[in-house]
């Protein structure tokens, strides 16, 4: 048996507000590989050495990648943020009959986010 | 049971949001904002970061963060893809998003030279994957293997192709890892002295004689050649089920 199906155009994302920062959600992914595939770049120019590694810090410093990497920053907060929104719906603690709620789920996660966040900026920068 | 694949691609989506969530966001403005605006000049220097990434766990640290969110861009990308209204080639789309992820965490492992984590964690997921493509848990319990192998694998052709390539891949470095161990080892006693010398000149070759420097190679070697046979094996079983 074949069901009907509601036919739709490619651009039915743009069609309410939900539909398309869903979908800019889902674009947050392509920001954030092609970020990891620059990082991925720089430590093959570490493993080739102190001039490899300068040209590309240098590169990095160019107007066009840094403007990349501020939008990749964008995209990779609103991920995060939509992740923890998500999170707590995917996530339920239950203490007997009580359900932990979502907020506190969700604040956890933002406070563990902020310290991790923390410490690696400390070990990247402490020197 | 699992009735697709799914369930795994679904575990490593999952797994790699988390790590895009929580650690993503901080690189980005440490290495991609911070560092090129000179905000810690000290803390960037070469000697300084070749020293942090030299240690293995750092580099461990840096595969996870890479491969993670790989699988995380693969699984909704693809899906993103069929949102917007892809019709035709599911299994070509769904082979090159996963294969794609494979092969940046394949590079990434060579690159940070975690050569250990090729047989031991990147090949595995492969083959979970592949199995539970060609032919759900369900369909395996339903029906013994050596029916589903007679009657050939219902699925597309490409999975068999990326299996072959894989394979053919493995075996080739496997076969260039041997060459250069075998060369430096015990290249001077088969009489080829002068063609060591050369390999030793062009870069090909380490000058080291001991064990030791050998060693990434020897410990790559037997995780790579079996899984390399395995991947073959499998590509051919699939193929050939299929023709028939």
């Amino acid at each position: 048996m074949r069901r009907y199906r509601r036919p739709l155009g490619p651009t039915w994302w743009l069609t309410q507000r939900a539909y398309f920062l869903f979908m800019l959600r889902e674009l947050t992914s392509v920001f954030i590989a092609a970020y990891l595939a620059l990082l991925l770049l720089g430590v093959y120019r570490l493993s080739l050495g102190r001039e490899a590694y300068e040209a590309y810090l240098q590169l990095l410093a160019t107007p066009g990648m840094l403007f990349f990497h501020v939008v990749a920053l964008i995209a990779a907060l609103f991920h995060t943020l939509t992740w923890f929104d998500v999170l707590p719906k995917v996530l339920v603690v239950r203490f007997g009959e009580r359900r932990l709620p979502g907020a506190i789920v969700a604040g956890v996660n933002y406070v563990a986010w902020v310290v991790v966040s923390a410490v690696i900026a400390w070990i990247l920068l402490r020197g | 049971m699992a009735k697709s694949s799914e369930p795994l691609w679904w575990f490593l989506f999952a797994g790699g949001g988390v790590v895009a969530a929580f650690l993503v966001p901080v690189h980005i403005l440490l290495t991609g904002i911070a560092a090129p605006l000179g905000w810690a000049p000290q803390a960037f220097d070469y000697d300084r970061i070749a020293s942090l990434t030299s240690h293995p766990l750092v580099r461990l640290y840096l595969f996870v963060l890479i491969s993670a969110p790989l699988f995380h861009w693969a699984h909704r990308f693809r899906h993103t893809l069929f949102d917007l209204g892809l019709r035709v080639g599911r299994g070509l789309v769904a082979t090159a998003c996963y294969g794609t992820a494979f092969l940046g965490s394949l590079v990434a492992a060579v690159v940070l030279q975690l050569f250990l984590i090729i047989p031991v964690v990147i090949l595995p997921f492969l083959y979970v994957g592949f199995l539970m493509a060609i032919a759900p848990p369900t369909v395996w319990r339903r029906r013994p293997l050596r029916e589903r192998i007679r009657e050939g694998f219902t699925q597309d052709r490409l999975l068999a192709g990326f299996f072959l390539l894989c394979g053919l891949v493995l075996l080739g470095l496997t076969g260039l890892f041997a060459f250069q161990v075998g060369m430096g080892l015990f290249g001077d006693l088969l009489g080829l002295g002068e063609l060591r010398s050369e390999l030793i000149q062009r870069g090909i070759l380490t000058s080291g004689q001991s064990l030791n420097d050998f060693l990434p190679q020897l410990i790559f070697i037997p995780g790579l050649a079996p899984t390399g046979l395995l991947s073959l094996i499998l590509a051919l079983v699939f193929l050939w089920g299929k023709r028939r």
